[in-house]
């Protein structure tokens, strides 16, 4: 992600060919460095250990013709995303509650700090255990190791508000569930958003450890059997393809929901490309004028 | 400067005020009391609900664990897969303290390197962990492969960024007043740089001893993600939580104990930020 700010920056103040082309030269000779040096690499160490990138481009085009890809990958995806979304619901609650009630927050506040330092590993390996091998240990699995990392997030940010927003609120009339709806929610939201970016990142992974051990689908089990039969392209293949389809996710959904969901409180240069992109749409002009126009 | 990204232990740590009484009297510390004890109860009353030995209850897994401690070269075992962490995060920190310094300073080194970096960012620990056993084979190198795999690139990234948010001026102003190179380096560059290697080393030290721990679950013959093998291919479900909780406090106590003092004091010559 800090890498698109970061090109953001470098090709926004002026749009010539030579600043979007020079770029474009390292990337691509980057990337014929790296293939060459793999393929070097693999003929000098042997092919049999180290498949060339050859191999695992076929073995790429082989996992999704002939592989049921969509199918693993879809079954991933749906854990990640149930096991995400319950993650969110819990934060919420307990991000908003720790923020905003001392007692509350004393609580929970070891347990939270606690259980962001147990490892993914030991989430994975607990929820395999307790559920079995069944698609629902996956779930449980980046429910645990998540939702301390994104209550985190929300209770930072529910502290983090200005306490004069609530005074104000009540002074002008409005009552506890109000308060909630008008002023922390969206005052979190970025907060909301920003967790499920970092949330994101760690439950895909937790996921795969999970399917390893106590699934018999989805990708990590894709992984784990092909690390069996000792198929290194196999893995390569896989895991390229689910970091692929994960990165997209990210950069192509999140990022740009989250740099307009903060465009409010920050008005310098956007998140992402996409983001620039967007912003100059008919649909987002609307929207953004709207949202301005409205009740701020 | 900005705040370079040092802050996350010391905001964690905000919440925990005490109040004028000594701090085994205040109601904060009641309060965790509680918290401790409802997730024992919790995890007591989840272990009474499965079958027998699904879930061991709190007081068989401590008692495994004490087992553990003392029978089963506890300690030679911890050190094996420490000594392994800290190999591979030697090798890791090296290489990201050259390549985050260069990708900060020169812009070329930037546009190549960059798209390696968040790639390899976003590949699991699980992967690198299988790769390096696959092709390093059941040796004490795969482990340290794997470490600087999976490291590396976080490392990197907090080295570049804050090398790219040091104020240009100091540069100039060395160089006004005829320092060379390897003295800016020594004498700017790297004291300015040392929060944000010994945060990056913080992150990366969190990773590490995960992927060693996978890549001795995945085939080293010794060490504790080996011990943690064994325990769950024999339904040792005590056996896994002893070893994975202890082996996960003990990394605790260095990510927070010793790396954060180190922090501390390696950064105590900043003024205070207002994020305090």
């Amino acid at each position: 992600m800090s890498q698109l700010t970061h090109d953001a920056k470098v090709l926004a103040p002026t749009r010539s060919m030579a600043t979007v082309l020079e770029p474009l030269t390292y990337r691509v000779a980057a990337l014929v460095v790296a293939l060459s040096g793999w393929w070097l690499l693999s003929r000098w160490i042997g092919t049999d250990i180290i498949p060339g990138p050859l191999t695992v481009g076929d073995r790429l085009v082989h996992v999704v013709v002939h592989e049921d890809f969509v199918v693993h990958m879809i079954s991933t995806l749906a854990r990640v995303l149930v096991g995400l979304a319950l993650s969110l619901l819990v934060a919420t609650f307990l991000g908003i509650g720790m923020g905003l009630s001392k007692g509350v927050e004393r609580f929970f506040d070891g347990l939270v700090l606690g259980g962001r330092t147990m490892p993914g590993l030991a989430w994975a390996l607990l929820a395999v255990m307790v559920i079995g091998v069944s698609g629902r240990a996956p779930i449980l699995a980046v429910v645990l190791a998540v939702s301390p990392l994104l209550t985190l997030q929300i209770w930072e940010g529910t502290k983090a508000l200005d306490r004069d927003l609530f005074q104000m609120a009540k002074v002008f009339g409005a009552g506890r569930g109000q308060q909630l709806r008008e002023v922390v929610i969206p005052a979190i939201l970025p907060s909301i958003v920003g967790g499920a970016k970092l949330g994101l990142a760690l439950s895909w992974k937790v996921t795969v450890l999970a399917e390893l051990f106590g699934v018999t689908s989805g990708v990590g089990y894709e992984i784990n059997r092909n690390f069996q039969v000792f198929s290194l392209d196999g893995v390569l293949a896989w895991a390229l393809l689910f970091a692929l389809v994960m990165a997209t996710i990210e950069y192509g959904l999140i990022a740009p929901l989250y740099s307009r969901l903060t465009r409010w409180r920050r008005r310098g240069p956007p998140l992402s490309i996409t983001a620039r992109l967007l912003r100059q749409s008919a649909w987002f002009r609307r929207v953004a004028d709207t949202r301005s126009a409205g009740p701020a | 400067m900005d705040t370079i990204s040092l802050e996350p232990d010391v905001q964690a740590a905000a919440p925990m005020r005490t109040a004028g009484r000594p701090w085994y009297l205040t109601g904060a510390v009641w309060q965790r009391v509680l918290a401790a004890g409802s997730v024992l109860l919790a995890w007591w009353l989840l272990s009474q609900t499965f079958a027998d030995g699904v879930v061991p209850s709190p007081l068989v897994t401590a008692e495994r664990l004490w087992h553990i401690v003392q029978n089963e070269d506890f300690f030679s075992t911890v050190a094996l897969t420490l000594g392994r962490v800290a190999a591979g995060m030697v090798v890791a920190v090296v290489a990201a303290v050259v390549l985050g310094i260069a990708m900060g300073r020169s812009r070329r080194i930037e546009l190549f390197l960059d798209m390696f970096i968040l790639v390899g960012r976003s590949i699991p620990g699980l992967v690198w962990a299988l790769v390096a056993v696959m092709v390093v084979g059941l040796n004490n190198a795969a482990p340290v492969v794997a470490v600087f795999l999976t490291a590396t690139p976080l490392v990197v990234l907090q080295i570049w960024e804050s090398t790219k948010a040091l104020d240009p001026e100091l540069f100039n102003m060395a160089k006004v007043f005829g320092v060379g190179p390897v003295e800016r380096l020594r004498r700017v560059l790297l004291p300015a740089l040392v929060p944000s290697i010994v945060a990056g080393t913080k992150l990366g030290l969190a990773l590490a001893w995960q992927v060693v721990v996978l890549s001795e679950l995945f085939g080293l013959g010794a060490g504790v993600g080996y011990e943690i093998n064994e325990s769950f291919s024999n339904f040792d479900i005590a056996g896994v939580l002893a070893w994975t909780i202890s082996f996960a406090a003990i990394m605790a106590v260095i990510e927070y104990g010793v790396i954060g003092q180190v922090q501390r004091y390696l950064v105590r010559w900043r003024p205070k930020t207002s994020a305090s």
